[in-house]
């Protein structure tokens, strides 16, 4: 019978990790972006073909202003993840 | 991506081979080029780059095309560079520290214009398509509406006018031109450096572009004339000198000043719906031609069913201002239009290598009170020139007041009404 308990108490704490805050896996997928609720999350780097924060703090980048376009389109807006290549 | 933190990437990325990650249609066809100093041997075949290091940006498309290459080349020696700046490492390719660089075929006009010694010698896989990739499992209906605007902005003209953004002025100038721009960003520019932070310091707009205006005027010469008597460094009409309060256009303090005042003034006169780059790129065409033909090419926009609001759109209507089919349809003067375009685009070719081989004016607070002092005193000079010309203009009011023995007067009561009136002979 032990190793039933032992069974049961695994199973347990499986189930316990599994509603805390999971591992990527389980994560919810991304909303649909919606205007003034959920925005629009693109992955991005650093570039001038990409996203290049310029002096002024503006952003430009040619799929920065596809993005922006694409965005426009969808009535939302856009949060940038830029990472490194 | 596949922890769904992101929509979707949009990195100038190509679609991966395994073809298990989703991607929009194809947005554009790019390559990947073998840069070098124009001084080496040029490298004209793959099987050439056996014993050579080439340099490269750590992560970047440019990295993995190397690699697969390496496979069939074992002697190519490939070097990843961690700063994902790309000019960096072309810099040093053009100090010769190293001696080949992998970049986007994308950035070579770019690249060459800033670093004029740099030549494109080798494209190394054929054209890969740029896309923007979605997970494995990716929102289907966000699928749907991304790649239905891909397919738009191919055919609606979007996609075009960023390119004409980014690239629609990097290939006007020549070596030649941009080489001597260089030399006289070095010798030349100090000079008039103090009156250009001013002109930005009173109007707000960035030195550099005042300064590659003035470069195109009158490459920075202070006593620069046409023969149309357009004068001095910002090449100012003497109409326009007089609209702006300039005593002497050969003064450069007082010209630079002005030549930043008269572009705030057209770019204020633009529509509210006008975008920036577009307001300024705008504004310079019609520093060229001036605000009357320019307002008649933008009443030609619209007849044409072209924007008038966008730089990519008018730098086709802008030279049909030579046009005899045009000018007869509007019944508007002959302009040279063309030349405003080449006016801009050089422009904006300059204030690119100025970005790139001048700082901007952020100055500490004893910095900034000395450039507002020079500000003010040039002002001060306007003022009181200003003030002159009132006073000569009262003056020879007066004198057209003042009566003369020719000048008819007013009947009195004792004179006789019709005797005194001055006939026509007289």
């Amino acid at each position: 019978m032990h190793w039933i308990k032992r069974l049961f108490l695994l199973a347990a704490g499986f189930i316990a990790v599994s509603c805390g805050d999971a591992g990527p896996t389980l994560r919810r997928a991304l909303p649909f972006p919606t205007p003034g609720q959920h925005d629009l999350v693109v992955l991005t780097t650093p570039g001038l073909l990409t996203y290049k924060v310029e002096e002024n703090n503006q952003v430009s980048g040619l799929e920065h202003d596809l993005v922006e376009a694409f965005a426009l389109d969808l009535g939302v807006a856009v949060k940038y993840l830029v990472v490194p290549p | 991506m596949t922890n769904d933190t992101a929509h979707f990437a949009a990195a100038w990325l190509s679609p991966p081979e395994d073809g298990k990650i989703k991607t929009t249609p194809n947005i554009r066809y790019t390559n990947d080029v073998i840069i070098q100093h124009e001084a080496s041997l040029p490298v004209l075949d793959n099987d050439e780059l056996s014993g050579k290091t080439v340099h490269v940006v750590a992560g970047s498309r440019q990295a993995n095309t190397l690699k697969a290459l390496q496979k069939s080349i074992p002697e190519l020696q490939i070097v990843e560079v961690k700063d994902p700046d790309i000019f960096k490492l072309l810099e040093r390719l053009g100090e010769r520290r190293i001696r080949y660089v992998v970049i986007d075929s994308a950035l070579v006009d770019i690249a060459s214009q800033i670093i004029p010694s740099l030549q494109a010698t080798l494209t190394l896989k054929a054209e890969q398509p740029v896309v923007w990739l979605f997970g494995e499992k990716p929102n289907v209906e966000l699928e749907a509406r991304a790649n239905a605007f891909v397919q738009r902005v191919q055919h609606d003209g979007t996609l075009a006018r960023l390119d004409d953004r980014y690239f629609g002025h990097t290939h006007r100038l020549n070596q030649a031109d941009i080489v001597k721009f260089l030399g006289e960003i070095e010798t030349t520019l100090p000079k008039f450096r103090k009156f250009f932070h001013a002109a930005q310091a009173l109007t707000g707009i960035d030195w550099r572009l005042i300064a590659a205006v003035a470069y195109h005027e009158s490459h920075w010469d202070p006593n620069a004339t046409s023969y149309t008597n357009v004068r001095g460094i910002m090449m100012l009409t003497e109409e326009t000198a007089d609209r702006l309060e300039v005593s002497n256009r050969l003064d450069a303090s007082e010209s630079i000043l002005a030549g930043a005042r008269y572009i705030n003034l057209l770019k204020d006169s633009l529509p509210d719906e006008v975008d920036e780059p577009d307001r300024t790129w705008l504004a310079l065409a019609a520093y060229n031609i001036g605000p009357g033909h320019f307002n008649n090419a933008r009443l030609l926009a619209r007849q044409l069913k072209a924007d008038p609001n966008s730089w990519y759109e008018m730098k086709r209507v802008l030279p049909k201002m030579a046009q005899p089919k045009y000018l007869q349809q509007l019944k508007i003067s002959r302009a040279r239009g063309g030349e405003a375009v080449v006016l801009v685009e050089n422009i904006r070719s300059y204030y690119d290598i100025l970005l790139h081989n001048a700082s901007p004016f952020a100055p500490n607070s004893s910095a900034a009170a000395g450039i507002q002092r020079l500000v003010d005193e040039i002002e001060q000079r306007r003022k009181a020139y200003v003030k002159k010309i009132a006073a000569a203009k009262s003056i020879s009011a007066i004198e057209m007041d003042e009566p003369s023995n020719n000048t008819p007067r007013l009947p009195t009561i004792d004179q006789d009404f019709s005797t005194n009136r001055p006939t026509e002979a007289e």
